[in-house]
């Protein structure tokens, strides 16, 4: 019986020595492929010897693999089993005390380096999502990544970490901030001016004289719009209140009125482009307008065709802003107007 | 052989020493951060051939760089916008040569419409630099200048010559911040736009031909610069003509890169006085992006018995827009109104501006024009100017 019992001993104390000698063996094989630079290897020692899982060493050259392989969650979910498998009472110290902490429970463990290895990895899969990835898992990126910082800075992690990690988070949120459509109203007021053609009808005769009228004003217009740090649409109106000279363009009809009243609706949806920097702005417009002048008749049979008219073009934009305020010109035509049509002003955002 | 050489080598010798170069000047570059022309030119107002340093700073911050290797260093391309593209071993003699043609299409969509192409310039310059810190600099530009059209097929124009020096001066700055110029130089006034028709340029008499022998007081501070120019007129053209006066120009620095300014110009010949102020700001908006305003009228006199004096009045207001390296979007706005009958005109001006390497521009822009009279009405009229400008 005694010696059957030494016999046992000794059988599982070779064994256990057994085992140890393969944990170190397989722990030095995943350290030298981290060295060689083949990470995938590390996986493989890792899975054919379930004892590893139990050894912290183990589970950190297989974070540091899924690291290098750009498997941040995977090295996330080894990091976190670290904390929980190997160091929890220390976590839950960490987390329940309040600042200062004393400095024997985060000097003792390993717990600041997983911190920020966690705070980091959750940054980087934060800063690589995108719009088709689930608006919850992003959030929880970010939120882990802010959960993890604010460890990190409990137990005095290294400033320099904390900084990285930190920008990564807001640069990336302000991306996103940028992305995002906002809307809000803005008014402006132009100086603007166009040309208009009408014609005045002897209706006796039938006969057409063509007539020029050349209109400066001022208009005031309310829009709205919806942009992010590239683009925006909108949508306005404004309301014109202009003068006009006109003439016949027939060297043989002699007809002048100068300071004639014009008013004018246009309204239409505009784009612009925010690309080149974000105080200027390049775009066109689709205006929509409609028009009547207060033209008066010569004493005859006379009347006037197209003194009311509808009409739709284009206008080729820029403005540039400084704060809330913007400088805005146009040029572009309105058909069948036969000039060009061009406005200056200045807008301001509410 | 020889004989052919020795004539083509005295030729550009000739041109070089005889002459000099070309007038462009770039004021909305204060959106790259230079306030001051000095930085980038050899004269303290723009104009001119750039220096050194503005060579570098068109080949490496104004220019694109599509046509060269992504690998390319910026230090390569800047050695490479030297005369030639081989940088100078020593640092005294500075030779450039310059061109500008213009494709111009005037009255577009109407009756008459025609083309031309117009060789604006075609100058060679030389500048000489010595002294420690280059202070002692003489500089001269001869070359071709296309008679005005104004002035084409009349008496005036017939006496003008189609070779002609735009600019020959000498100049010494004793101290970094101070200098002092002699010889044939423009004016300083205002904002030295590149657009000559400008009606800012226009209105106060100086265009590219308006150039006059004078001395130039020059101050650069650190947030103040200005200059004064007394001058008797250009000694090329006949007396009477000349315009002798004064002008002077005064920039502040507010902000970092915004500048305001005022200017004063007064000058007189046999037939006419003209007393001319105006306002104006530079403006970086952001990097490459820039406006610049000008406000301004002119008072013109003329010498004869029984004429009417006369008030122009003009503004410019310029966007210039980097959109990317090298490229650059401009939208111009334009007012002018004479005194002497109840119009005024305002002129759009959209256009594009294209570096593709240092030493080239291209650049297109429409030009809308208006009229405002109260006693007829004229149809706007539209312009296309497309404009190819080298140097070297």
């Amino acid at each position: 019986m005694k010696v059957k019992n030494i016999i046992l001993i000794t059988l599982m104390l070779s064994n256990s020595a057994l085992f140890a000698a393969d944990t170190n063996t397989d722990l030095k094989k995943m350290q030298l492929a981290l060295d060689k630079n083949t990470p995938e290897a590390v996986e493989d020692i890792f899975d054919n010897n379930d004892k590893l899982a139990q050894n912290w060493m183990a589970n950190e050259r297989l974070a540091l693999s899924f690291e290098r392989r750009n498997k941040f969650k995977e090295a996330v979910d080894v990091y976190r089993k670290l904390i929980i498998n190997f160091n929890q009472e220390a976590h839950k110290k960490i987390v329940n005390a309040t600042p200062p902490l004393s400095e024997n429970l985060y000097t003792t463990n390993k717990l600041p380096y997983y911190y920020y290895k966690l705070a980091f990895l959750n940054a980087q899969l934060f800063v690589s999502s995108n719009k088709y990835m689930p608006a919850t898992d992003r959030m929880r990126f970010r939120k882990n990544a802010e959960g993890y910082l604010g460890l990190l800075k409990k137990v005095n992690g290294d400033e320099n970490d904390i900084k990285i990690v930190q920008e990564q988070i807001e640069e990336k949120i302000k991306v996103e901030d940028q992305r995002i459509y906002k809307s809000n109203w803005y008014a402006f007021m132009d100086v603007i001016s166009w040309q208009d053609q009408l014609y005045l009808k002897n209706t006796t005769s039938g006969q057409k004289t063509k007539l020029l009228s050349t209109a400066i004003g001022s208009s005031l217009g309310l829009g709205k719009k919806w942009s992010n740090s590239k683009f925006e649409f909108n949508f306005e109106g404004m309301y014109t209140f202009a003068t006009s000279t006109i003439g016949s363009q027939d060297p043989n009809v002699n007809y002048l009125q100068s300071s004639v009243g014009v008013n004018s609706i246009i309204a239409g949806p505009g784009f612009y482009y925010k690309g080149f920097s974000e105080k200027v702005f390049v775009g066109i417009q689709i205006p929509f307008s409609y028009r009547k002048g207060d033209w008066t008749l010569p004493d005859g049979p006379y009347s006037f065709e197209n003194d009311k008219q509808f009409g739709a073009g284009y206008f080729f934009q820029v403005k540039f802003y400084i704060g809330s305020i913007g400088i805005q010109s146009r040029l572009g035509k309105i058909f069948p107007d036969p000039g060009g049509h061009w406005s200056i002003g200045g807008s301001y955002d509410f | 052989m020889t004989k052919s050489l020795l004539f083509v080598t005295g030729i550009f010798t000739a041109f070089f020493l005889t002459a000099s170069n070309e007038a462009f000047a770039y004021p909305q570059f204060i959106s790259h951060g230079y306030n001051s022309c000095i930085t980038c030119h050899y004269n303290p107002f723009g104009n001119g051939p750039v220096n050194d340093y503005g060579r570098a700073v068109s080949g490496t911050a104004i220019a694109g760089r599509d046509f060269f290797d992504e690998n390319k260093p910026e230090d390569l391309i800047a050695s490479e916008t030297a005369f030639f593209f081989k940088q100078s071993e020593q640092k005294h003699v500075r030779p450039f040569i310059g061109y500008r043609g213009l494709l111009y299409k005037a009255n577009l969509g109407e009756e008459g419409s025609k083309t031309d192409f117009i060789h604006m310039q075609l100058d060679a310059n030389l500048t000489v630099k010595f002294g420690e810190k280059d202070q002692y600099i003489a500089s001269g530009t001869f070359g071709y200048a296309p008679i005005p059209r104004a002035l084409q097929n009349t008496p005036a124009g017939d006496k003008m010559k189609e070779y002609r020096t735009r600019e020959h001066y000498v100049g010494f700055r004793p101290k970094p911040n101070f200098g002092i110029y002699f010889g044939l130089m423009d004016k300083p006034y205002g904002i030295r736009v590149v657009e000559h028709t400008s009606f800012s340029r226009v209105a106060p008499q100086l265009t590219m031909d308006d150039q006059a022998h004078g001395m130039i007081l020059h101050y650069a501070g650190e947030s103040f610069e200005g200059g004064l120019d007394a001058f008797v007129g250009n000694l090329a053209s006949e007396k009477d003509v000349r315009m002798k006066g004064f002008s002077g120009t005064f920039e502040k620095t507010v902000f970092d890169h915004h500048r305001l300014g005022a200017s004063v110009l007064s000058q007189k010949n046999d037939y006419i006085k003209m007393t001319s102020t105006s306002i104006h700001s530079r403006s970086q908006i952001s990097h490459g992006t820039s406006v610049l305003f000008e406000l301004g009228k002119v008072d013109k006199t003329p010498a004869a018995a029984n004429s009417v004096k006369r008030t122009e009045y003009f503004s410019l207001l310029q966007n210039h827009i980097r959109t990317t390296r090298g490229v650059y979007f401009l939208n111009s706005v334009e007012y002018y109104k004479n005194s002497l009958d109840r119009s005024y005109r305002v002129r759009f001006g959209p256009g594009l501006q294209y570096f593709p390497f240092t030493k080239l521009e291209l650049r297109a822009d429409v030009y809308n024009t208006r009229n405002f009279n109260q006693e007829a009405t004229s149809k706007d009229r539209w312009d296309l100017l497309m404009q190819v400008h080298a140097w070297f």
